[in-house]
């Protein structure tokens, strides 16, 4: 039984660990929809050295399938197969943003979809979030957090981060501490990322898929034309399809608190 | 004046100096290169840390691994350059100059990994995705050791699976069906690191032409393989040489494992063999193989002593080699299936019991040796053809199972004999299926099955001298042809099924020499045959959510006996009815009932006494009866595939009327059974539940399951009437993670109780109790570490337990991805033996057993 602890404790005491740098992160996704509706979805931020992506699981799942024409066939055969519901809703693009980081280029593109399947991209240079370190500290999923602050494109976010995992990433476009964020919130409390899962990463990063579909615009032109949109989507509609909708559904009653992740488009 | 002019002018400029020199900021530059490749590092974290622990400012490296900022002063500063995959390096810059060149070294971020659980368990519709990666632990070889751990699924130890506590109805292999009911192949030999994920589709119909038309409740699995496992060949191997304590002498252990999954060809191939324990037999096992036409059954039995309550690993005495290979071409629109198995097993087995009497004139002692071999080879192949389109499906299979087993016991001690018996059994048959669809909306579909099966049975017994012999002969030859029509609207489906079965089967047994204790004849000349013509109503409505069907089978038969009994006409007609509600895809429910009245199995036609060994003796009945039953059924399952939670519960309750019962009856040494024509009810009842829940925080799954069953029989012994009640309760835990970078662990509980009832008088509860525990300990991602404890607790007699304590460990050193070594040592405080005593009143019962001693394996495992 000796023998049996002292080789133990061997074992133990050479724990030799090895080189891993890239991770992937699953963020909760807390947010109100237009209507006020709270709103729970994953998110998954994959990040080596030189680049990141930052993606809803099941958007990059469609996407990926949709990116070969043979499962894309099989995939809308295996929609119209079926009755989907309320309770069983069938899979669907629901949280569309893609954020991609490129530390070689210095480049961040945010990918964007408008009013279904317009699909729009704009490049914005990385770094440039100016953070200020507060004092306070808090340990999420096991690791101490320092705490900053900053104001990014209208909203004021308090992140923490960890020196831990010396990474200057975070979600979405949160970047540039000397550790990566594990929690994101914005003062209204419209919008909060946490990180609640976290891994090594061992596969290349992919790209976004499909992205020969997304056109160029400028950053506060999306935005302002995503909330065009969303004001009048019945009249959008009308325009696009020829389809006269009844007034009474042309427009989605929109929160007076509501507003996107970035509000300094107007 | 000079002098203290030029004094201050050199005081002010000094004061200026100082003054610009404490606003002045000081320039904090450099490069970060990793120090083995001198190559620059980008995005390295850069921080200039203030004497009192708090960051004063910091950067990241930049595409050239430059950083540079800017700080009023770094007098007890520190400058921290980190990055993942790297050590930290932490330089104070007090005495530096810059730009610093900071050389990091490969090594040292710890990851505490927290599960990423959106990507473990995905749902889409019907079907359920697992991914096998987050399942896996480090001690996991085959897909089937994953398959354990997740949540919904359960592998039995015989290799068969269940989602959801239902048997599946198809294994796939990236969607083809290579293997059918053999999978048992697959999941014991793919190597998981082949298996990207696992899917598990619910409700599958397996033959695209009646999807949308005839509803499954049953689910099917199909295993996604990485891109690195397909379109080539892939293999692996192990071969492991050591010794044993007992049996003493070499022991071996060796596996090659084969497979390709091309566009076109599908080919799995497997040689294995070992004498460790490893039942193989078991492992080319057709789980969904339906019950033979032919239906015969063996009469000798004689079987080796086993060892009860113990796992089968520790005590079977075996040499055993299986040898297997499937292949599938796609042929056009279709594809052809060849399916060879070929398996040998050798088991020995001992046995010592010693009773004593507690008589008044003294104790009188009777002994019992048992010694025995059994030898069975086992040879089977199937050629399968297929189509299965949305508008036809066309099958062939043309089977063949031929299987020779030996079987020598010996009993020395007080009452001494030798049985040796030849069983072997010969089996050929056909099936074939084509089903049409006309419009979307008629089927037409036509059966044939022929079968042919020859059952020779030998027995010998030499016992004081004396020597008897039994011979069997028993062939029989089973024909089904039949034709349906089906046609559905709006999801009203009715069919009508129409048939002929014939059956042929000719019995001839032999005794000469029978004991004269026993009263009776002992041959047995008959001729069963029958021809049944049928038809199957079916209705079936399935309306989104909820499927209701009725079956309504008649048939009538024509039972000739060949004169040995008078010929008989019958009706039969057996109503099934079952409905099954799915109002969303977490929750679903069945239930089902059905009654009838069936034949009684021809086996049991046999007025002439068999021997079935040495001591007993075995007659069936000597004329015609049907026996009726009836059954219902409730089922529930849920599951939140997000959260990872599955669970399903199931209530099975049935009744059956025989008008004959099963007597037995002692002549000196000798059992006989036979049938009485009195009425005998039977009634079962069984319930089970099962939850099992994803633990994302550790990388690990917990199931938690429960059955109870009861099974009322009747019976004659010593011609009074028996009313026997069997009563079991059992209940099980298995939890598995990994907490520790370094540790995995796989934990699971085990405990049932059991009770036998005869007429009212209860005996007591006798419970068993099961633990297992294997620690996994990773120092180095080269190296882990098995630790594995199984503890028994066997209750033998009310209050008086056995407890049995086995440790093994296990070390393997991974040279590189392909290659690894491992030694192992199992059973290592030797045990040889798994004795116990019991006793009564009037006697004590002494009985010895035979486990496996210490062993130690060393082993080489290869993989492309």
């Amino acid at each position: 039984m000796k023998k049996i602890f002292v080789i133990t404790c061997f074992l133990i005491s050479c724990v030799c660990l090895y080189a891993q740098k890239a991770v992937k992160v699953e963020y909760d996704y807390h947010f109100y929809t237009v209507r006020g509706n709270e709103t729970h979805r994953p998110m998954i931020l994959t990040s080596s050295p030189t680049r990141s992506k930052f993606y809803n699981p099941d958007t990059n799942r469609i996407d990926s399938v949709c990116n070969s024409p043979e499962k894309k066939a099989e995939f809308d055969a295996y929609i119209n197969s079926r009755v989907w519901s309320a309770n069983d809703p069938y899979p669907a693009r629901w949280e569309k943003m893609y954020v991609e980081k490129d530390r070689e280029e210095n480049v961040m593109t945010s990918y964007d979809t408008v009013a279904g399947e317009e699909r729009y991209y704009y490049n914005e240079p990385l770094g440039g979030i100016i953070w200020e370190m507060k004092d306070s500290t808090e340990t999420i999923l096991g690791y101490e957090c320092l705490m900053a602050e900053c104001d990014y494109h209208g909203r004021h976010w308090t992140v923490s981060f960890t020196p831990e995992l010396p990474i200057p990433e975070g979600p979405w476009k949160l970047n540039g501490l000397p550790g990566l964020i594990l929690k994101a919130q914005e003062d209204s409390g419209q919008y909060e990322f946490t990180a609640v899962g976290i891994e090594n990463y061992e596969k290349e990063i992919e790209p976004v898929y499909q992205k020969f579909l997304y056109e160029k615009m400028d950053r506060k032109e999306l935005l302002q034309t995503k909330r065009l949109i969303d004001e009048n989507f019945g009249g959008f509609v009308s325009v696009r399809t020829g389809i006269d909708i009844p007034k009474n559904m042309k427009s989605t009653e929109i929160k007076k608190t509501y507003d996107y992740l970035e509000t300094d488009y107007r | 004046m000079n002098t203290s002019y030029t004094t201050l002018i050199i005081i002010f400029l000094l004061f200026i100096f100082s003054t610009s020199n404490s606003v002045a900021q000081i320039n904090v530059s450099g490069i970060v290169v990793d120090k083995v490749s001198n190559e620059s590092l980008i995005a390295a974290s850069v921080i200039v840390m203030g004497r009192d622990g708090k960051i004063k400012k910091f950067t990241s490296s930049n595409t050239n691994g430059i950083f540079e900022m800017s700080v009023p002063s770094v007098k007890g500063c520190c400058l921290e350059v980190s990055m993942m995959g790297f050590a930290k390096q932490s330089i104070p810059l007090d005495s530096v100059s810059f730009p610093l060149t900071v050389y990091l070294e490969q090594g040292t971020t710890l990851l505490k990994e927290v599960t990423v659980k959106a990507d473990r368990i995905r749902e889409q519709g019907d079907t359920i995705t697992y991914s096998v990666g987050s399942f896996a632990q480090a001690q996991d070889r085959s897909i089937g050791d994953v398959l354990k751990r997740m949540p919904g699924i359960n592998v039995e130890s015989s290799g068969k699976i269940q989602y959801q506590g239902e048997d599946i109805n198809k294994f796939y292999i990236e969607g083809s069906d290579l293997l059918g009911g053999k999978y048992g192949i697959a999941t014991n030999g793919i190597n998981h690191e082949d298996v990207g994920a696992v899917e598990v589709m619910e409700n599958h119909q397996p033959m695209q032409v009646l999807s949308g038309i005839s509803f499954s409740d049953k689910a099917a699995i199909n295993l996604k393989l990485k891109n690195k496992a397909k379109a080539t060949w892939t293999f692996h191997g192990d071969a492991g040489g050591g010794y044993s304590w007992q049996p003493e002498g070499a022991v071996w252990d060796g596996e090659l494992f084969a497979m390709a999954v091309m566009p076109g060809l599908q080919n799995i191939t497997t040689l294995k063999t070992n004498n460790i324990g490893e039942d193989l037999s078991a492992q080319a096992t057709d789980f969904f193989a339906s019950r033979r036409g032919t239906d015969l059954s063996r009469y000798v039995g004689v079987s080796l002593p086993g060892v009860p309550n113990l796992s089968r690993k520790r005590t079977l005495f075996n040499r055993s080699a299986l040898v297997s290979t499937n292949a599938l071409w796609k042929l056009g629109r279709g594809e052809f299936k060849a399916q060879i198995d070929y398996s040998f097993n050798r088991v020995t087995a001992e046995a010592a019991n010693v009773t004593t009497y507690f008589l008044n004139d003294g104790n009188r002692v009777v002994t019992e040796n048992r010694n025995g071999v059994d030898r069975s080879h086992s040879l089977s192949g199937k050629l399968i053809y297929e189509l299965n389109q949305k508008t036809a499906f066309i099958n062939n299979t043309l089977k063949t199972d031929i299987d020779w087993d030996d079987v020598r016991l010996g009993v020395t001690g007080s009452l001494p004999n030798n049985q040796t018996a030849s069983i072997p059994d010969y089996y050929v048959g056909n099936d074939f299926k084509i089903i049409k669809r006309f419009n979307g909306k008629h089927l037409v579909t036509f059966i044939s099955k022929n079968e042919l099966e020859s059952l020779p049975q030998m027995l010998s017994v030499s016992m004081n001298e004396a020597f008897m012999r039994q011979h069997v002969k028993d062939h029989a030859f089973y024909t089904n042809e039949s034709a349906s029509y089906a046609f559905s609207v709006k999801g009203i489906t009715i069919s009508l099924e129409g048939g002929v079965k014939g059956y042929f089967h000719t019995l001839n047994t032999e005794l000469p020499d029978m004991s004269e204790e026993i009263p009776g004849t002992t041959t047995n000349v008959l001729n069963t045959n029958y021809f049944t013509v049928y038809a199957t109503p079916k209705f079936e409505y399935w309306v989104k959510r909820v499927n209701f069907s009725l079956n309504a089978p008649v048939s009538f038969a024509h039972y000739t006996f060949d004169k040995a009994l008078a010929n008989r006409s019958e009706v039969y007609f057996s109503p099934s009815l079952s409905l099954n509600w799915k109002p969303n895809n977490r929750f679903s429910m069945s239930v089902s009932g059905g009654t009838g009245r069936s034949p009684m199995d021809l086996n049991m036609i046999q007025p002439g006494y068999v021997m079935t060994n040495y001591r007993s003796f075995r007659r069936g009945v000597d004329d015609f009866y049907n026996s009726s039953s009836q059954q219902v059924s409730g089922r529930l399952s849920y599951k939140h595939a997000r959260r990872g939670i599955f669970a399903n519960a199931m209530v099975l309750q049935s009744w059956s009327h025989n008008p004959y019962t099963l007597a037995q009856q002692l002549y000196g040494d000798y059992i006989v059974y036979s049938y009485a024509t009195a009425k005998s009810d039977g009634r079962m009842l069984m319930a089970s539940g099962n939850i099992g829940k994803t633990l994302d925080f550790m990388r690990g799954s917990a199931n938690v399951n429960g059955s109870f069953s009861s099974r009322e029989t009747h019976l004659i012994s010593e011609q009074s009437s028996v009313n026997s009640i069997g009563t079991t309760w059992s209940a099980g835990v298995k939890i598995n993670g990994t907490p520790l970078r370094w540790l995995s662990f796989d934990y699971r509980f085990e405990w049932a109780s059991s009770r036998l009832s005869m007429n009212g008088t209860s005996a007591s509860w006798l419970g068993n109790m099961e633990n297992k525990l294997l620690l996994n300990i990773m120092p180095h991602k080269k190296w882990e570490w098995h630790i594995s404890g199984e503890h028994y607790r066997n209750e033998l007699t009310y209050d008086n337990f056995k407890n049995v304590f086995l440790l093994d460990t296990k070390l393997i050193y991974k040279i590189n991805k392909r290659l690894e070594l491992s030694a192992s040592l199992s059973n290592i405080f030797n045990q040889r033996t798994y004795n116990y005593t019991t006793y009564n009143q009037l006697s004590s019962f002494e009985s010895q057993r035979w486990l496996r001693g210490r062993e130690l394996l060393i082993s080489i495992s290869l993989r492309k």
